[in-house]
């Protein structure tokens, strides 16, 4: 038999049984289009993460509470917050910062008269512009002196800002945190989304009277500092621990990091974390497509059976007119591969055309969404597709080949 | 006297099954020259089918010589079986077997797929065929649209259609009435004044008349091999 009429026949009886065949690729389609979008959201997803982490700047240090190195085993459940203003303070005289800013984080309700709304609330201080630039819309920003007087004043979000008091300039008013009230000093232009966070609808006050009024404590929940451009950032790193073990009193000469109460970080460091969840991420993914593969594939397979029990007498009459049982092999292979190649080639299609979808749905919630396409995925996504109708397709094809001539043509 | 297309001789079938041992022909010895057309006659159970389906390369002997042509043929494995089929063989069943949904200058250029023939020549060789038959002007019909007699007027077209040595009807007539079927029969004897080989397995004595020569078999045993009977070709009642 040539290789173009195993095809074509292939083709026929395909086309014979149109409804039949869609229905047994079903599971393929599902399967490989899955692959795609799930992919292909992993990476917009993990490309929207690190665009905004590379766009906070290659020379930040983050500085949090930890029991140990973070990176080195499970993060332990309970970490004593041990970070305090007076870290801050010992970093700034290190004169390798053009700003070091402290923040502390909480969430309560935000009210003004019947207008109430619950809110995250970030204590920041006045080097918060010099980490993270914002504009103001209306207003000033905190001074040093809102800072070190415990003033009770607050900048809001815009969105927030127009919850609470329309379209108006709100600044000179009062607005209550839980039952505190405090003065509206500005309000933030639009600064969209930070790490799945929206910032237009959080609120900030100093983080000295977040401390004292708010919450009661003397931590604060990280350190932020910028590095000047002149300084290495891993000998800053190294200070920092410096620093910081002299401030916490932690007997450290090893440099063991597990030793220490904190744990410094930049933005590599963020960004590597990031590929790890992203890798992991794309495993797991990948491991609930291959599964739907296998179950596609048998699938396949039992129509497959299905279709050789069915077409007995077809085959016991191309035995009769000479075929060979590897002719009848080739021929049920064949048509179990280019089920499997065309579920494939819809699949790849289902898949793009939804991630497209989410794309476009995505893009209204978060701006930077970015659409991939997994090209890697595509292809494999069809040569998988084949390898399902290979491994799927033997056991039916040998049922086929090696069924008796005289046996077939008799079946009824 | 030349080299006959076929000879047997005292070939043994037996079946074995769950240890037991079914003996289906017992000692079948004959020869069959090129351009007969043969009927094998007997009733069902005698063995007639097993000993055509060995002629026929879809089985083999137990014991006992089967030439072919002058070689000994008996003792081919499944993949020259199959190359003696698509050579040497054409087939016409009892219920046709045609592919179907398919159209009849498909089913009938089918065994020259495996035998590796090009589209277009096999295209060629199946009007031919199909010309013979009588049906040219139906190439493009499917084949479940035709009435049974057409069916196996397709079936026998694509056994003549690559020219084999040998065409084996078995019971061509059992699923017609009886006139469709005296067409089919006369259709194998005009075939065979053309030249053709013949061998045609039946039950009815009627149906064999229009063969030159009936071998009658029984139990696994020739009972008769006649010659010289007045030939039928017209009505018959069965």
């Amino acid at each position: 038999m040539l290789w173009k009429d195993l095809i074509s026949s292939s083709t026929v009886s395909i086309r014979r049984n149109k409804s039949r065949s869609a229905l047994t690729i079903l599971g393929i389609v599902i399967g490989i289009a899955s692959v795609i979008l799930m992919l292909s959201i992993g990476q917009s997803a993990e490309g929207l993460i690190l665009s905004q982490v590379a766009d906070l700047g290659s020379d930040l240090l983050f500085v949090e509470a930890s029991a140990g190195d973070p990176t080195s085993g499970p993060p332990s459940p309970f970490v004593e917050q041990t970070i305090t203003l007076d870290d801050q303070k010992a970093l700034e005289k290190t004169g390798m910062f053009t700003a070091v800013s402290a923040i502390l984080v909480s969430t309560n309700t935000v009210s003004h008269e019947q207008e109430s709304q619950f809110a995250s609330i970030n204590g920041i201080n006045e080097g918060y512009l010099d980490i993270f630039p914002a504009d103001l819309l209306y207003g000033r920003f905190f001074s040093s002196s809102d800072i070190e007087g415990y003033t009770k004043v607050t900048v809001l979000g815009k969105d927030l800002a127009n919850d609470l008091f329309g379209q108006q300039d709100p600044t000179g008013m009062k607005v209550k945190i839980g039952s505190i009230a405090f003065r509206v000093i500005g309000v933030f232009d639009e600064q969209g989304t930070r790490f799945f966070q929206d910032l237009d609808t959080q609120i900030s006050i100093p983080i000295t009277t977040m401390q004292a009024d708010l919450m009661g404590v003397d931590y604060v929940s990280y350190i932020v500092a910028r590095a000047k451009s002149d300084v290495d950032l891993d000998y800053a790193k190294d200070e920092v621990r410096f620093v910081m073990r002299d401030e916490h009193n932690i007997d450290n000469p090893q440099r063991d990091l597990d030793l220490d109460d904190f744990y410094v970080s930049s933005q590599s460091d963020a960004e590597d974390i990031i590929g790890v969840v992203g890798s992991v991420l794309t495993l797991l993914l990948s491991s609930i497509a291959a599964i739907s593969l296998v179950v596609g594939g048998i699938g396949i397979m039992n129509i497959m059976l299905v279709s050789v029990t069915e077409r007995t007498r077809e085959i016991g009459l191309r035995k009769s007119i000479g075929a060979t049982k590897r002719e009848i092999l080739q021929q049920f292979l064949a048509e179990a591969v280019l089920l499997t190649m065309i579920g494939g080639i819809v699949g790849v299609l289902g898949g793009i055309l939804s991630s497209v979808v989410i794309a476009i749905v995505a893009k209204f919630f978060l701006d930077d969404w970015a659409l991939h396409i997994p090209v890697s995925a595509i292809v494999l996504g069809v040569l998988v597709a084949t390898g399902v109708g290979i491994a799927f397709g033997v056991y039916p094809a040998k049922r086929a080949a090696n069924l008796d001539p005289i046996e077939a043509l008799r079946y009824e | 006297m030349p080299t006959p297309l076929i000879k047997l001789k005292d070939i043994h079938k037996d079946y074995v099954n769950d240890d037991v041992v079914t003996s289906v022909l017992h000692g079948v010895s004959f020869a069959i020259q090129e351009g007969e057309f043969v009927a094998i006659m007997g009733p069902s159970g005698s063995g007639k089918s097993t000993l055509m389906h060995i002629l026929g390369f879809l089985d083999t002997v137990s014991s006992g010589v089967y030439q072919f042509k002058g070689q000994d043929v008996s003792r081919l494995v499944d993949d020259q079986l199959a190359i003696m089929r698509r050579k040497e063989v054409g087939f016409v069943f009892q219920s046709f077997n045609l592919l179907p949904r398919t159209s009849v200058l498909e089913n009938v250029a089918l065994p020259m797929i495996y035998d590796q023939i090009p589209e277009a020549e096999r295209k060629v060789l199946a009007e031919k065929a199909l010309k013979i038959v009588g049906l040219d002007h139906r190439l493009e019909h499917l084949s479940n649209q035709l009435s049974g007699g057409e069916r196996q007027r397709v079936a026998i077209a694509r056994a003549v259609a690559g020219n084999p040595s040998i065409i084996f009807a078995d019971e061509p007539t059992g699923n017609l009435d009886t006139r469709t079927g005296v067409e089919v029969l006369k259709m194998f004897q005009e075939l065979h004044t053309k030249g053709r080989t013949i061998i045609m397995i039946t039950h009815e004595q009627e149906a064999a008349e229009f063969a030159e020569r009936i071998i009658s078999i029984r139990d696994g045993q020739i009972i008769s091999d006649r010659t010289g009977h007045k030939r039928r070709t017209d009505r018959y009642t069965k």
